[in-house]
């Protein structure tokens, strides 16, 4: 039994994934940039024109094309960058890490801060506590990120000088960080290159808090509202006629219970944050996917949009399927017998 | 049996706030109690899960809780801060409530859900906790304790899931059980079987019980004295041996409304409500 659901967990994860590969193959032959011209240029002859696109194997048959695309992206890989003039997937090894730091950074900010605030304003709720959290929190859904980010560079960066400006770690480090997980906190941590560390950490921070700030803001919220819905469950009161204290009813038995859907959003979070904040990542000149994907967007490079949206569609698709596997361990009614 | 020393309650009312000022719900409610058995029977809507919970200190905000009297066994529970409260609850007085399906806490095993009453009241370590759940799980007839002690609640039927609620209850040996209509969520088959059980129980360990329904032969089969409510106030106090005795018009009114061999085969007669109830 349990072997079965594995199996038909991994056909649909492949299901899905062809799907996806599928899309972002029709976006590309939709999309009305022509990939011939972005490589050879408008002002091209006829005849260079006609060969590079046979070389690109753009006068085959469409279903040919997308076998060929399949078959690529199986060997790795995604294409040529027109404007980086590199393999797309190496651009996407480099740019993905940095989006992947900047997103833990600020779901663990998210987290961390949310869940409290969002399970005590729910135990606190219609007091002035729990109308503050909500006005923090409709500030941080109504405020354009690019708005704040800017004004955050002029007061901390610019005014204070008290975190360093766009980038990611100071130029005198870029080249002697010793890569190993792509993540400059940890690599920097990793190497023992204090100064280099205090540079990354004092850019992150900025980027991070602010992107950390929306998603405590939606996390807290939600928390907030499942924590309300469970507080006015029968077992609830169960619990206060056995003699259990509020700290306790809230934290063993509602908490474990809006857990369920609070990871969920959790989930979601975190997914948006890994599609590239992309107006974060352009206000801090953050060299992560987004900023990666805009640029290339503009430059009519469509190999690296495609390849840079084949990957965070992927990110979605497991961080979806990871969700689903925890969930067992949360509620045991979706434990398979 | 019945001295009258367990619980006294004198001029209970609790009110919420509404729109036109604030609204009793229960008014001057009053019971004096030994370790006996006493039924609170009326229409839903009458103040019977609201006496309750104001009994154990539980009504929700922002209901109001006064009383000119309210004592378990020796202490003043009207003198009583959250705290104190928590040291009433589970201890000295408990409550089964409605349906095990809501009342049970669905990610939380059978187990813990029984010890906690335990836990919150005495150390112990946990083999001899394990040891008191296995054995009352026992006690309220379930015949593979081990199991049910390591389920969690949707692993249940609905009468074990009761059956689960009640050893949570009786675990740290209370004075006084209230069962708020303890069996209408659950099948016809399995409900005399867990009012049985719970009936035997309280007899045989000497726990005052106060069985809240809205069916008047069932409580009169299992219980001592009977009271009736209407509209928040007790409208008749009787003897269960002698329904018959019954004054007020909205007692007979429910009696009327019960199949008798006499009248089969008709329409039975249904209540609406009547001016004359409200005098008491
Ligand atoms: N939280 C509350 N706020 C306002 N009114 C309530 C609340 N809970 C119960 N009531 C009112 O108290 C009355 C008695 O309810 P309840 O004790 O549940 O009745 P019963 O258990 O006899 O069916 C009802 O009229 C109900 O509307
Ligand atoms: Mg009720």
């Amino acid at each position: 039994m349990k072997a079965f659901a594995f199996l038909r967990g991994v056909t649909t994860l492949v299901i899905t994934l062809a799907g996806l590969l599928f899309i972002t193959f029709v976006i590309g032959r939709v999309m009305p940039i022509d990939p011939v011209v972005a490589v050879v240029g408008d002002k091209a002859s006829q005849e260079t024109y006609a060969r590079a696109r046979e070389e690109m194997g753009l006068d085959k048959p469409i279903w040919v094309q997308f076998g060929r695309y399949i078959e690529g992206v199986a060997r790795g890989d995604l294409g040529q960058s027109s404007s980086s003039g590199q393999p797309v997937v190496e651009d996407i090894a480099r740019a993905f890490p940095a989006t992947l730091e900047l997103s833990v950074f600020a779901i663990v900010i998210g987290v961390l801060v949310g869940l409290p605030l969002g399970v005590y304003a729910a135990h606190r709720r219609n007091t002035w506590f729990d109308h503050a959290a909500r006005f923090m929190s409709l500030f941080g859904y109504s405020t354009p990120v690019f708005w704040l980010g800017l004004i955050a560079l002029l007061i901390f960066y610019a005014q204070l000088g008290w975190t360093s400006g766009p980038g990611r770690i100071g130029t005198a480090y870029r080249y002697t960080v010793q890569e190993w997980s792509g993540l400059l906190l940890i690599d920097t941590l990793r190497s023992g290159d204090w100064n280099a560390f205090r540079s990354a950490f004092s850019h992150i921070i900025l980027p991070g808090l602010l992107l950390g700030y929306f998603s405590l803001a939606y996390i807290a919220r939600m928390t907030r509202n499942f924590m309300i819905e469970e507080l006015n469950k029968e077992y609830v009161t169960m619990a206060r006629i056995k003699g259990a204290s509020e700290t306790r009813i809230l934290w063993r038995h509602a908490f474990p219970n809006a857990l369920v859907p609070v990871v969920t959003v959790i989930a979601l979070s975190f997914g948006h944050l890994l599609e590239g904040a992309v107006l974060t990542e352009t206000v801090f000149a953050w060299p992560g996917l987004g900023l990666y994907i805009t640029k290339s967007l503009f430059s009519a490079d469509m190999p690296a949009v495609l390849g840079g949206t084949l990957v965070v569609g992927v990110c979605f698709v497991l961080l979806n399927k990871a969700t689903e596997l925890i969930y067992p361990f949360l509620d045991p009614r979706t434990r398979a017998r | 049996m019945t001295d009258a020393s367990l619980l006294d309650i004198e001029g209970l009312t609790v009110s919420f706030p509404s729109d036109s000022g604030r609204v009793s719900v229960v008014r001057d409610f009053a019971l004096r109690m030994g370790r006996e058995k006493i039924g609170i029977v009326g229409e839903s809507g009458s103040g019977k899960s609201i006496t309750a919970r104001a009994i154990l200190g539980l009504v929700p905000h922002p209901g109001q809780t006064t009383a000119r009297r309210m004592q378990l066994g020796n202490r003043n529970l009207l003198a009583l801060d959250s705290a104190g409260w928590r040291g009433i609850r589970g201890k000295y007085a408990g409550m089964i409530m409605q349906d095990p399906k809501f009342s049970l806490n669905p990610v939380m095993r059978i187990g813990d859900q029984i010890t906690e009453t335990l836990r919150l009241h005495e150390k112990l370590d946990r083999a001899e906790q394990r040891r008191r759940a296995i054995a009352i799980l026992q006690a309220v007839g379930i015949d593979d304790p081990e199991r049910v002690y390591a389920a969690y609640p949707h692993e249940l039927s609905g009468g074990m899931g009761q059956r689960a609620m009640i050893a949570a209850m009786l675990i740290s040996s209370p004075e006084l059980i209230i069962a708020d209509e303890p069996t209408s969520a659950l099948d016809v088959l399995v409900r005399e079987q867990v009012l049985k059980l719970l009936d035997d129980l309280v007899t045989t360990r000497g726990i005052g019980l106060i069985l809240i329904s809205h069916d008047l032969p069932m409580v009169a089969r299992f219980c001592d004295r009977i009271l009736v409510m209407y509209r928040g106030r007790i409208v008749e106090t009787l003897d269960a041996h002698h329904l018959d005795r019954a004054n007020h018009p909205y007692t007979k009114g429910l009696m009327a409304c019960l199949p008798q061999p006499a009248y089969r085969g008709q329409m039975l007669p249904s209540l609406s409500r009547d001016p004359a109830w409200e005098q008491a």
